[in-house]
């Protein structure tokens, strides 16, 4: 066999299996931003000025929005994180019947975005709903719910937080099933007397390192794009009291329906650097941590 | 006997838990099944009186304000082609040391970071100028990289031993035949759980195609329905009826390929215990 040209032959190969991936990132994430900031869409619109950040300040509505992402973000993810682990460990450690209640605990996940969304406005509709049923059932006083904005919004926060858990059980379970398929460390904690929540704390969780912060990750992408949750729950009638109106409803309500073309991507901008603030963390400390995450990078 | 308490304590919660995840879609079925005209609260909750009839017949009068066909044939297609992109991608990455692989990874990774709100306001100029939104091209182009598939099989193709591609390439096999016979056989949960997850997306997806709609008849089913819902003639019911296909449709697929997906998502936090 004849020895390859290692350098030359293997960049163009490479290349070539990248083309597809490349036009498409470039085509569709990087030329589009640095259109947005330094060229400016076609003939009438101008790029990006920084003043917009001024009058964007100013904007009522885009201090709500930022508020509402703010909020959903403490409310959910580390919610998410603490229950959606202590859930996959309970499921995990319960022997009796444990496939049947991994699969009901993956059912919310599994009905999809849109049907869990229109399945939980439901639940708290007037006529019929489940909780004006069960308050009915005990002969309370049933109302309008999702016309009140408290109560709309904790529906909403409810709504996002079983999503968010669904996202952290799956990750956190597929880990914990893995660990129990090598039952070995286990025995061995077992035999040399460790209790049930010894072995939690000093075989589980140290293994579970990497996987907090890949949810950490995943939470914070799902929570701060919100959009199709906020759109469907609320009927597309979102005013910025609801808590639906996130960042990124805030950047849709301003191009599409105002035209109002650089608030919009003053809003947009703030928003990628929230998720660079919230990202750096958790991607960070996959990369540094010696024993963590993507081997990859250091094969790099 | 301490162990014992607690095992049980564990199990009652984990019953009460799987109660109350039950509980809601129970009532969405009763509330599907229930007779149209005499829909008291007491006929609800009483099973031998569903109708199972209602979930078919309203399937078939309203299939033809639902574009399914479009939906599914998005979904499809760009997870297909998420994985292809993806799977040569990763193999890339993974065996090939090549000139700009470091940059090429941080720019794929600083998409991460950068918010679909920011990209659709100029790739909705863009298509509009194109031919590309008189086709389907324009709901699926935009959706196909995701860079968390590139690192999930990254991930997992790092699983198989180094050795096997250096013993392959000796006996003469070309990496074409190494990637098509011995990654994908042994790495099939890894791709099953990226294609499902993106089918998912797609198919749930409403920001990208209620934007790029506007001026479609191209439209996909949440978008369909939230209309549909609008309309003074359109029940309750109905619209709790084809919420309730949606989700059988993806919850059987899900739950179908359980151990598959579990068995990928495990290996993208695998490296701990290498």
């Amino acid at each position: 066999m004849t020895k390859r040209a290692p350098v030359n032959q293997k960049t163009f190969s490479a290349w070539l299996a990248l083309l597809p991936l490349f036009i498409l990132v470039v085509g569709f994430t990087f030329f589009p931003l640095i259109k947005i900031l330094f060229i400016g869409l076609g003939k009438t619109v101008q790029p990006f000025q920084i003043n917009s950040f001024a009058l964007l300040a100013k904007d009522a509505n885009f201090r709500q929005a930022l508020k509402n992402t703010l909020i959903l973000c403490l409310g959910v993810v580390p919610a998410s994180l603490v229950i959606g682990f202590f859930l996959a460990w309970a499921v995990s450690e319960v022997r009796l019947l444990r496939p049947v209640w991994r699969t009901i605990y993956l059912l919310p996940l599994a009905s999809g975005f849109v049907g869990l969304t229109i399945l939980m406005q439901g639940l708290f509709q007037f006529r019929q709903g489940l909780m004006n049923e069960g308050l009915k059932l005990e002969g309370w006083t049933v109302r309008h719910w999702l016309q009140i904005p408290t109560a709309a919004n904790a529906a909403f926060m409810v709504t996002v937080l079983i999503q968010g858990l669904g996202l952290s059980f799956v990750i956190f379970v597929a880990k914990i099933r893995t660990l129990q398929h090598r039952q070995a460390i286990y025995q061995l904690a077992a035999i040399d007397g460790a209790s049930s929540r010894q072995q939690l704390r000093y075989v589980t969780l140290p293994a579970l390192k990497t996987t907090f912060w890949v949810v950490l990750l995943v939470e914070l992408m799902f929570v701060l794009q919100l959009f199709d949750q906020a759109y469907i729950f609320f009927n597309h009638h979102l005013v910025s009291q609801h808590l639906g109106f996130t960042l990124t409803y805030y950047v849709y309500q301003t191009f599409w329906q105002q035209h109002n073309y650089q608030l919009a991507v003053a809003a947009a901008l703030v928003l990628m650097g929230l998720m660079v603030l919230g990202m750096i963390i958790p991607l960070c400390c996959l990369k540094k941590h010696p024993r963590n995450f993507t081997p990859q990078i250091k094969a790099l | 006997m301490k162990r014992r308490i607690l095992h049980c304590l564990l199990f009652l919660l984990v019953l009460l838990g799987a109660v109350a995840i039950i509980l809601p879609f129970v009532w969405l079925l009763s509330m599907t099944l229930a007779d149209p005209k005499a829909q008291t609260t007491a006929a609800m909750w009483q099973p031998q009186q569903w109708r199972w009839a209602n979930l078919p017949s309203i399937l078939v009068t309203n299939l033809k304000h639902l574009h399914l066909v479009t939906s599914f044939a998005v979904a499809l297609i760009t997870a297909f082609l998420q994985l292809l992109v993806s799977v040569l991608a990763a193999f890339v990455f993974v065996h090939f040391n090549f000139w700009g692989k470091r940059l090429f990874w941080i720019l794929l990774v600083c998409t991460l970071v950068i918010p679909t709100a920011i990209v659709i306001i100029p790739n909705y100029q863009m298509l509009m100028a194109s031919t590309w939104t008189r086709n389907l091209s324009a709901l699926i182009g935009p959706e196909i990289v995701n860079v968390g598939a590139v690192w999930l099989l990254i991930a997992t193709f790092q699983v198989i031993a180094q050795r096997f591609y250096v013993e392959a390439q000796l006996d003469g096999a070309s990496d074409w035949y190494y990637l098509r016979h011995v990654v994908i056989p042994l790495t099939h949960p890894s791709l099953i759980t990226v294609f499902i997850s993106q089918f998912c997306l797609s198919w749930n997806n409403v920001l990208w195609p209620l934007v790029v709609n506007r001026r479609l008849s191209l439209l996909t089913w949440p978008l369909d329905l939230q209309k549909l819902g609008q309309q003074a003639h359109f029940s309750y019911q109905a619209f709790l009826a084809i919420t309730t296909w949606a989700i059988m449709f993806l919850a059987f697929i899900v739950l179908w390929l359980q151990k598959d997906l579990l068995t990928g998502i495990a290996t993208l936090v695998a490296d701990d215990d290498r």
